[in-house]
């Protein structure tokens, strides 16, 4: 009987522990294609400074934002999203993949984008960067995923990601404050 | 060309509105001190674009490099219609529609219902809190607008309106994400609209940051701009922000041009 238990014991550990390492796996490959320069666009901007610290732990906070409603709405013409709008809409399903990491630092080896630079700015100067941000959230459902960047606590960006050909591919950006249109 | 601002606008005719100043002759603006600093603010910047100095204006309908090398977009488009009797545009101030998240637009370009004029509004608030480079990159933007829906009416078999009867049909089928105006822009004007803010204003600031604020509206809804890296879209986004001067930016960095008021 105890012998029983301990194995049960041992396999919902290991279970957990595949879990976080499928959540830290996407997250780093999601980080490097949307940060990645797209050789067939010609503006390609300037490099991207981002905070070393994240709170990805708290991620299934943002799906009580209404960020995420207004994500969902501006990118639903996207032929992804009709395909699964129901999948889209069911937030359980964004949980499914569970935002656990191990730390709470992001691994600056899992990253090989040249212009994506992390930055401590607890014991690093960041204040030659005009716009330094911090990742708040990433969620993953199915080949969607969601990441969250916020700039100062003052300015929220959400973009959404479609996997496809085996790269993360941008689907659609929002922002608070809202940006107005012309 | 016809710009109905504040030089030429009280003729009488019902469409001509007085920057700051609704058909009624009521004030738009809060900001009512600031009313005639911001007729002068827009007067000043459309005036501002100059043609070309070779005297002829460039001829955008052939998508080449002509185009992507433009300096001076909105002052040639300015002049196209200035020489074309069959066309003209009317800038006024005065309400526009709202946007999706229930906020007006910065500015918006109509077409009358003649179809031998394209008529850009600006709303008297954007006027109001933004600086003088937001500003003009809208109206570079709206003159885009206009020279759009002039090669739709007077020259549709050109390359470019070729080029935009193809993404209003891949659009109608859902094929492209954005409206197919804005779309062709993203994909075709921005170094054009990037140059051309440059050169009026003088040139004073790094060449990325006339490159962010063209990316503006809907240009951003675009599979062109979705492409682009994803700081560099943040930076965009934080950038069209301080520069509009919307009212809830609290982002610790300065703006690079100036207000009105």
């Amino acid at each position: 009987m105890r012998i029983l238990l301990l194995l049960c014991i041992l396999l919902i550990s290991n279970s957990c522990k595949s879990q976080q390492t499928d959540y830290e796996k996407n997250v780093y490959q999601l980080l490097n294609d949307a940060y990645t320069r797209n050789p067939n666009v010609s503006y390609i901007g300037e490099d991207a400074y981002v905070n070393t610290n994240h709170s990805l732990n708290e991620s299934s906070s943002f799906l009580k934002d209404s960020l995420f409603d207004r994500l969902l709405e501006q990118s639903k013409w996207q032929f992804y999203i009709k395909q699964d709008s129901t999948l889209l809409y069911n937030k359980e399903n964004w949980l499914l993949l569970e935002p656990l990491i191990s730390d709470n630092k992001f691994d600056h080896n899992k990253i090989n984008v040249k212009n994506l630079h992390f930055k401590n700015p607890d014991v690093e100067d960041v204040s030659m960067h005009t716009f330094f941000s911090k990742i708040d959230a990433v969620l993953f459902n199915n080949e969607f995923a969601i990441i969250v960047d916020n700039l100062y606590d003052s300015l929220f960006v959400a973009h959404l990601y479609v996997l496809k050909d085996g790269k993360y591919k941008d689907i659609g950006t929002v922002s608070y404050p809202p940006r107005a249109n012309e | 060309m016809l710009i109905l601002n504040e030089s030429k606008q009280m003729s009488g005719n019902s469409l001509s509105l007085r920057p700051g100043i609704n058909a009624n002759g009521a004030r738009l603006s809060d900001c009512q001190d600031c009313t005639q600093m911001t007729d002068d603010w827009i007067d000043d910047i459309i005036k501002g674009f100059k043609p070309s100095e070779n005297g002829v204006s460039l001829d955008f309908t052939s998508l080449d490099q002509s185009l992507l090398d433009a300096l001076n977009l909105s002052g040639d488009i300015l002049s196209l219609f200035d020489n074309d009797e069959r066309y003209a545009v009317k800038i006024k101030v005065g309400q526009t529609q709202l946007d999706r998240n229930g906020n007006p637009v910065n500015a918006q370009t109509g077409r009358a219902s003649s179809g031998t004029m394209s008529v850009i509004t600006f709303n008297p608030d954007y006027l109001n809190r933004a600086t003088d480079l937001a500003i003009a990159r809208t109206a570079i933007h709206e003159l885009v607008h206009a020279y759009l829906q002039y090669i739709i009416q007077h020259v549709p078999n050109s390359e470019l309106g070729t080029t935009l009867d193809s993404l209003i049909f891949q659009h109608n089928f859902w094929l492209i994400p954005g409206e197919p105006q804005h779309v062709l822009m993203a994909e075709q004007f921005v170094s054009a609209i990037a140059l051309s803010l440059s050169n009026s204003d003088g040139f004073q600031h790094a060449a990325i940051e006339y490159q962010r604020l063209t990316w503006s509206g809907g240009m951003r809804e675009s599979a062109t701009y979705e492409q682009i890296p994803q700081g560099e879209r943040n930076a965009i986004i934080a950038r069209d922000q301080i520069e509009s001067g919307d009212p809830r930016n609290t982002l610790p960095v300065s703006p690079l041009g100036t207000k009105s008021c």
